[in-house]
């Protein structure tokens, strides 16, 4: 029977009716460094200090009330001082023990089971450590899936109502992806246009106008806009701001392209007629003072550059003022407005008439040489408001007088030139007063 | 002997079992340290497979899943009376009990690992040896136990070591723990000759014979 118990992998140790050890298995006596089974001892002899006072109440349970009682590793991890079989002395072993009354050659005792849980015990903590890692790891994964969630629902909602028509591209700028802003700009339906060049889905023109600039804007480092002017037949001008930039991964490399479009031609048309309220008169459409001087600085640079001679005429109407007070400021606003387009109409595309005040006017005539052909053109305007203006019912004559001056016989530049024109046109209007007065007294 | 249990013997019953379960659940309460709450037990007699029927469809938190029985024979110095005691638990209740009273509340694994298992024992066992304490003081007699078994099963398995036709003296009695929505459940399953022998005691205490 001891030969048997010898061979068992686990401690055993039997006790009889009064608690003297009866029995000890090889097992039991290397862990406990025993060179001989203390056989007859109590358990306290045996063990010494070390040994658990848990394990001496269960015996006593067990012995006198046949309880069997375990004491598991959780509650009590090394109740007796033993060590690994082959290894250090002063390390203990993990140790499950069972205790419970059993008969041994016709005696009442009590066996008691030692159960080595060292290596359990090892790989139980090692479990846990990996469950509570692998816990933590799905919670940080649980949490950048949220986040990945949240972003994406971000972008897709952004994409959505963003005022810009997007649309992503594979290097080679073949459609990955678009908003609906692009496919309405475009008019185009989502089916089939994924996987074919962005450009291919636009009007020819428009294409033509923006696979360049998007390959500029793609090579140039610090992201700029451009717009660009789509021309499509029969359609009123449009303009689109383009940007577009390359799509990196981690390591840097380009994998894609994202552009984007707003139709600004909104914008365009506004600044446009900013620029022609700035310098236009509002009642006749004509240039002002401020466009008369910018072109006149333009033009006496070039006429210096070429050592040409630049005419400039002031003109001031006769007889305007009278019409003003006599039938009201909507009627000289008129007479104005018809006057300015009679006067336009004779002259050529590159001749610039301003209205400078309320009743004058300059002109400055491009490649018109010396006072003659300056007298025909104004001989000719002259003419054409000798033919009475028909308004509201009304007959109206007015005439006109006017100064020219030259640059640079008259004057070095604009100022000066201007003054000079004015100061002709004073002397002119005088002299026809005289002589209107003249013919006058001479009436019958 | 009879399959029917009188009134007097059922009430009988029910205080004998009561009177240890109050034992036991004393101990259980040193153990987590909380006060545990008892219910009014229940005594019945039912055939083994009857008993797995009412444990599954028994609606209490916890017993709907996996259970977690922790088992102890015991039988008197005469052998004439046998049994085997079962503390119950539902699987999840009986995690959170062993975790709790190892302090470890926030181990994400979902079953009872070994050790747990070994320590769930420990737990058992301690409750069942003080409620047969109490028991045979009762049955003046000397019950010896065997080591107790931790197994899980669903209700329909746990019983499949068992003879389909023996009949089981069902004593339920649940017991709560205040903080948790734990429940556990006492069972003492015996043979009709060892029900006879307890009858027989249990009225020889209370001085009914």
């Amino acid at each position: 029977m001891s030969e048997l118990f010898d061979r068992v992998d686990m401690g055993l140790l039997w006790l009889d009716e009064s608690g003297l050890i009866g029995l000890c298995n090889r097992w039991l006596s290397e862990a406990a460094r025993w060179p001989a089974p203390p056989l007859g001892q109590t358990l306290e002899q045996a063990f010494g200090p070390e040994l658990s006072p848990k394990l001496v109440q269960a015996v006593d349970e067990a012995l006198r009330r046949g309880r069997s009682v375990r004491l598991s590793h959780a509650f009590h991890p090394t109740p007796l001082p033993l060590a690994p079989r082959r290894g250090d002395a002063q390390q203990r072993l993990q140790q499950q023990i069972d205790v419970q009354p059993a008969e041994h050659g016709g005696r009442m005792g009590c066996l008691i089971q030692v159960r080595d849980l060292t290596e359990l015990t090892r790989r139980e903590a090692l479990l846990k450590e990996q469950a509570r890692r692998l816990a933590h790891d799905l919670g940080e994964l649980r949490i950048a899936q949220d986040e990945l969630t949240r972003q994406s629902t971000r972008l897709r909602e952004l994409t959505r109502i963003a005022p810009v028509a997007l649309f992503e591209t594979d290097l080679q700028g073949m459609l990955l992806y678009t908003n609906e802003r692009f496919l309405s700009l475009w008019q185009l339906r989502i089916g089939g246009i994924l996987g074919r060049h962005w450009s291919a889905l636009l009007p020819a023109a428009a294409a033509a106008a923006m696979v360049e600039p998007w390959k500029e804007l793609l090579a140039a480092q610090d992201r700029p806009y451009r717009d660009v002017r789509v021309a499509q037949e029969g359609e009123t001008e449009r303009w689109l701001r383009m940007e577009a930039s390359l799509l990196r991964n981690l390591d840097g490399e380009a994998f894609g392209t994202l552009s984007s479009l707003v139709d600004v031609s909104e914008l365009y048309r506004r600044s446009q007629q900013f620029e022609h309220r700035a310098h236009h008169d509002a009642l006749t459409g004509l240039p002002n003072r401020d466009r008369l001087l910018q072109r006149l600085e333009g033009a006496l640079a070039a006429a210096r550059h070429l050592g040409r001679s630049l005419p400039l005429v002031f003109l001031d109407l006769d007889g305007f003022k009278p019409i003003n007070d006599h039938h009201g400021h909507a009627t000289g606003d008129a007479l104005l407005q018809a006057l300015a387009q009679r006067l336009r109409r004779q002259l050529r595309a590159d001749d610039l008439l301003a209205r400078v005040g309320g009743d004058e006017f300059a002109l400055l005539l491009s490649d018109a040489d010396g006072a003659a052909q300056v007298a025909r053109i104004m001989a000719k305007l002259e003419d054409v408001l000798r033919e009475p203006f028909e308004l509201n019912g009304l007959r109206l004559h007015v005439g006109c007088s006017w100064g020219l001056a030259q640059y640079p016989a008259d004057g070095g530049d604009a100022d000066a030139l201007l003054a000079a024109a004015d100061a002709r046109m004073y002397l002119h209007k005088q002299q026809r007063r005289r002589r209107d007065a003249s013919t006058e007294n001479h009436a019958p | 002997m009879s399959t029917n249990l009188g009134e007097l013997e059922r009430d009988a019953l029910g205080e004998a079992f009561n009177m240890a379960l109050g034992e036991a659940a004393a101990s259980f309460a040193d153990l987590v340290q909380e006060e545990i709450t008892l219910s009014v037990p229940s005594v019945d007699l039912l055939a083994r497979q009857e008993l797995a029927e009412r444990l599954a469809a028994l609606q209490l938190p916890g017993l709907a899943e996996r259970l977690t029985a922790i088992s102890q024979n015991f039988h008197s110095q005469d052998r004439l009376l046998n049994t085997e005691a079962l503390l119950l638990f539902g699987e999840q209740g009986s995690l959170e009990i062993v975790r709790r009273m190892l302090g470890q509340h926030d181990m994400p694994l979902e079953h009872i690992t070994e050790l747990e298992q070994d320590a769930l024992g420990e737990v058992g066992n301690i409750i069942i040896n003080s409620c047969m304490n109490t028991l045979s003081g009762i049955f003046g007699t000397e019950m010896i136990g065997s080591l107790p078994d931790v197994l899980q099963a669903s209700a329909d398995n746990l019983f499949d070591g068992h003879q389909a036709g023996q009949v089981v003296l069902m004593v339920r009695i649940g017991m709560g723990l205040q903080s948790h929505d734990i429940t556990g459940y006492v069972l003492f399953l015996m043979d009709l000759p060892s029900l006879d022998q307890v009858i027989r005691k249990v009225r020889l205490y209370f001085g009914m014979e």
